[in-house]
């Protein structure tokens, strides 16, 4: 069948796995077979403890044991698949049981072919452990390499069912007559980077991974889009234990509808008409009515508006804002497919899109290219400025591809207008590229070395292949207004405008809870939204009626925070990060900026004057003090807590509940940045700053940060308060 | 229920999970999704029992049955995924990024069970040239040219005939699906 599914040739144009397996289960008849009784009996075997947890990892010492006879067997289908699977299956022994009777020739053979494979997995494993040589040395580093390149979806497979192992006997002793050849295939490459969404931000240098350049994905229909959204979230809920918050009742749910799509709450008498109907009808008597009301447009354009904006120069309620505003409204009104309205703004085609260009291009080019990257290519570029990507999980993008980029941008600025506090973009590009000499861009290597930046779209072909493109900045509009990267970015923007934060941080070192199942799922979004012709209200349409939109926030307050376990604790902060509960505890962007969270994390640390260690977010903290002062608590632990002074500035609950929490990736990332002795302070504050696309490090960032250390006394810690307050500081 | 009460039930969870339902209303659908992996029928027999006691040894929660079934999915997935590494063979997951879409639009909803009955419906509208085609690839695993001589046709029209049945086939099994 493998080899049906890879003769591409015989179905060039339509690949779907699914329906050929099903297709041939419906030409062969051949059904699923009834495992019940296979998988209980090996289950219960396995709870008796008849075989023994874990295995012995020799596979030598796991090959004798001869294959019990005797047994009826148990399986009511059993058909002749699982015969032949008991060779290599683990708890089959039922099964297998039943077959060696009729098989005990064959048995003979298979026993001196496990024999051998006995003896040379047995000599194998002693040459290796005896006579260390370079080709064992060799194999050896292949295995840890092939072993750390596993995405973190497949982790449970290291946890391989151990119990199959243990009756494996036949399998493995083929695995010990296979030692030599997979060692000969580890030189090939595993495909594994192709196991779906496992790793987003992957090391490799492409960038500008095409969804499009594979099969066309099926258009699926809204019901089933919903369903693909709440299955992905309840494995993700599942893998993680999460329980989720309850849902919103159905009063509040549409309420909350009607504020989202429509940024207003229905009136009371719109309520009472809505009151006769059953629950569904409801929800979607309000979606219908917002999507199709002006108010939608205005919303979502407003929205829309302000995650392009963040960061730049341009504040929400000016004129060119609104300008822009208008735009798009009047284009999500009209239904127009989202490429064309990016590819549009981008280009500068219109005087929407001046404004936008001359927001992000205040400041500079490397400005514009780190907005342009977060807002548009669901990327953060800046750290590829001035050295390739480190962090094994960090985004894969090369500084060649950078500096490309910022090499597009070359003659587009934002100059003052005639009129004051307004600022125009200044598009020089066409005159620029017109010259008989073409402008030139060179950036410094970590080495020294100069290199000359290429005028090159992010997939490495020139800027003149786009037809029809006049200039590099109309080139890169059009490239990135039809990229996966831009669908990928809407679908951020609207989940983070529906449930409060992205679905898929720009960076994953911002947050990597369940990167892989919401990757997954941005991507499958993404491939739907283009399916469907890019049309945004039919997108927003998915995301609200998902579970997780439904779902309410977590109620909590001090003194029940206070009292909560450890294990209440990680699910709350696990439930609001996979959206398993509304974002309420301190997720939300703190108002005012980096500046303001940084200074509150300051404060909050100063007053409990013993720095970091003593909220370790491991259960009671003294953040909680003042209120359990007001309501004495039975609890003797909490009593014992050293009492604060009850002018105290509380911190968000949020904040005690998230912080600290940090992950691997997380905590490698600081560790590094920490030992770093090449990087002073201040350029350790901008490499964390910088891996939020919406935030710069000024100079009141760093002196913030430098209270902080001299607060803390502790880089590691501090720079752990600094990564929390550019998580959730807004980009005000 | 209150949070740690909650957090109880999930310990105890596994406790009161009947396997034999569990496998009874997931197992064929497991068993198709690995099959759509790659999977021969004896693996696909062996991972499908790793999957569920691999999902059993776990702290597991029942949030409905779609959740479930797409829990055991990426389970068997990793299974299989893990399976391919340690033999050292090349994953057949070139377009497993769209495999999930395609399980949803064929098996999502029922394990597949009305595809294949449509399926099976479907194909007896064939021609007979098709079905026999289909028959000879998909039951005998005959090669195109193998099938192509059988019907006394050229490689490329076995080819063709393959492409227009099986698109036949899809049209037919999305009205019945609708």
């Amino acid at each position: 069948m493998n080899e049906k599914q890879n003769d591409t040739s015989m179905n060039s144009e339509w690949i779907d796995p699914v329906f050929d397996s099903l297709l041939q289960e419906a030409v062969t008849g051949r059904h699923p077979p009834d495992l019940r009784a296979r998988i209980v009996s090996a289950w219960r075997q396995e709870q008796a403890g008849r075989i023994p947890l874990p295995i012995a990892p020799l596979a030598c010492n796991a090959l004798i044991a001869p294959p019990v006879v005797g047994q009826q067997p148990l399986t009511a289908n059993s058909n002749n698949s699982q015969a032949a699977s008991s060779a290599t299956s683990g708890v089959a022994e039922i099964s297998r049981e039943s077959q060696v009777k009729r098989r005990s020739h064959a048995w003979q053979v298979l026993l001196v072919i496990a024999a051998s494979g006995v003896l040379i997995a047995c000599a194998v494993q002693w040459r290796a452990a005896f006579v260390p040589s370079e080709y064992t040395v060799m194999q050896a580093t292949k295995n840890d390499s092939t072993k750390n390149n596993v995405p973190k979806a497949t982790q449970p497979n290291e946890v391989a069912s151990a119990s199959s192992k243990a009756t494996r006997k036949a399998s493995n002793a083929n695995d010990g007559l296979k030692v030599d050849k997979r060692v000969a295939v580890d030189n090939e490459k595993l495909e594994l980077e192709n196991v779906p969404f496992a790793n987003r931000n992957s090391t490799s240098a492409e960038p500008t991974r095409s969804i499009d350049a594979k099969p066309t994905s099926p258009r699926l229909s809204d019901q089933q889009i919903v369903e693909l959204i709440d299955t992905q979230l309840a494995t993700l809920w599942q893998r993680l234990s999460v329980v989720p918050a309850a849902r919103m009742d159905e009063m509040q749910l549409i309420q909350s509808l009607s504020k989202t799509l429509a940024g207003q709450e229905l009136p009371n008498a719109a309520v009472a008409e809505l009151v006769e109907l059953k629950p569904a009808e409801r929800r979607e008597r309000v979606i219908a009515q917002a999507v199709d009301s002006q108010a939608f447009a205005r919303r979502w354009a407003g929205e829309i508006t302000t995650q392009w904006l963040r960061g730049g120069s341009l504040v929400r309620g000016s004129v060119p804002v609104k300008r822009l505003e208008e735009f798009l409204a009047s284009e999500i009104a009209g239904a127009r497919p989202w490429n064309e309205v990016v590819t549009q703004v981008l280009a500068g085609e219109s005087a929407a899109g001046d404004v936008l260009v001359s927001s992000m291009a205040d400041g500079g080019n490397h400005r514009m290219a780190a907005r342009l990257s977060g807002s548009f290519m669901d990327s953060s570029l800046t750290c590829v400025r001035c050295h390739e990507a480190k962090n094994p999980s960090s985004d894969a993008n090369s500084q060649d591809q950078y500096w490309s980029l910022v090499a597009l941008l070359i003659g587009l600025d934002a100059g003052a207008t005639e009129v004051p506090a307004e600022r125009s973009a200044i598009d020089k590009q066409a005159e620029l590229f017109a010259a008989v000499k073409q402008p030139s861009l060179f950036f410094e290597r970590p080495d020294g070395t100069l290199e000359a930046a290429k005028f090159v779209l992010p997939d490495g072909k020139p800027w003149q292949s786009v037809a029809g493109a006049s200039s590099p900045r109309a080139a890169l509009a059009s490239w990135i207004g039809n990229s996966v990267q831009a669908d990928q970015a809407i679908v951020n923007q609207v989940w983070q405008v529906a449930l409060g934060r992205p679905l898929v941080a720009t960076n994953s070192v911002l947050d990597d809870v369940g990167a892989a199942e919401r990757t997954e799922l941005q991507q499958l979004l993404a491939q739907q939204f283009r399916a469907h012709g890019r049309h945004l209200p039919q997108l927003i349409g998915w995301i609200v009626r998902s579970d997780a939109f439904a779902r309410d926030a977590i109620s909590i307050d001090q003194n029940r925070w206070l009292q909560a376990p450890e294990s209440a604790i990680e699910n709350w902060h696990l439930a609001e990060m996979t959206f398993a509960a509304r974002t309420s505890l301190g997720q939300q962007a703190v108002k005012g900026g980096l500046e303001s969270a940084l200074a509150a994390a300051t404060k909050w640390n100063q007053t409990i004057g013993s720095g970091s260690s003593s909220v370790q977010s491991n259960g009671p903290s003294v953040l909680a003090q003042p209120s359990v002062l007001a309501q004495p608590s039975a609890d003797s632990k909490v009593k014992s807590k050293t009492p604060v002074k009850a002018d105290v500035v509380m911190p968000a609950v949020g904040y005690a509940i998230h912080r600290g929490r940090l992950s691997s990736d997380q905590r490698t990332y600081i560790s590094r940045l920490v030992a770093s002795e090449k990087l002073t302070w201040d350029q350790k504050v901008e490499h964390i700053v910088s891996l939020s696309p919406n935030q710069s490090a000024s100079s009141n960032v760093k002196r913030l940060s430098g209270e902080l250390l001299k607060s803390l006394n502790d880089p590691s810690a501090a720079l752990t308060e600094l990564l929390w307050a550019v998580q959730n500081a807004d980009a005000s | 229920m209150s949070a740690a009460s909650k957090e109880t039930s999930i310990e105890n969870a596994n406790a009161e999970i009947d396997l034999t339902a569990l496998v009874t209303l997931h197992q064929h659908g497991v068993w198709r999704y690995l099959r759509a992996l790659g999977c021969d029928a004896s693996l696909a027999d062996d991972l499908t029992q790793d999957t569920f006691l691999e999902v059993m040894r776990r702290p597991f929660v029942q949030y409905n049955d779609r959740a479930t079934a797409a829990y055991l999915r990426r389970v068997a997935h990793n299974f299989f995924i893990s399976r391919r590494r340690r033999d050292g063979r090349m994953t057949v997951t070139e377009h497993a990024e769209s495999l999930e879409s395609n399980w949803m639009r064929w098996a999502g909803f029922d394990s597949g069970d009305r595809s294949i009955e449509a399926l099976t419906s479907c194909f007896e509208h064939l021609t007979e040239r098709a079905k026999l085609a289909l028959r000879l690839r998909f039951a005998e695993d005959s090669s195109r040219q193998s099938i192509a001589e059988t019907l006394g046709i050229s490689e490329h029209g076995a080819k063709n005939l393959m492409q227009r049945a099986k698109t036949q086939l899809r049209e037919c099994v999305e009205k019945k699906l609708q």
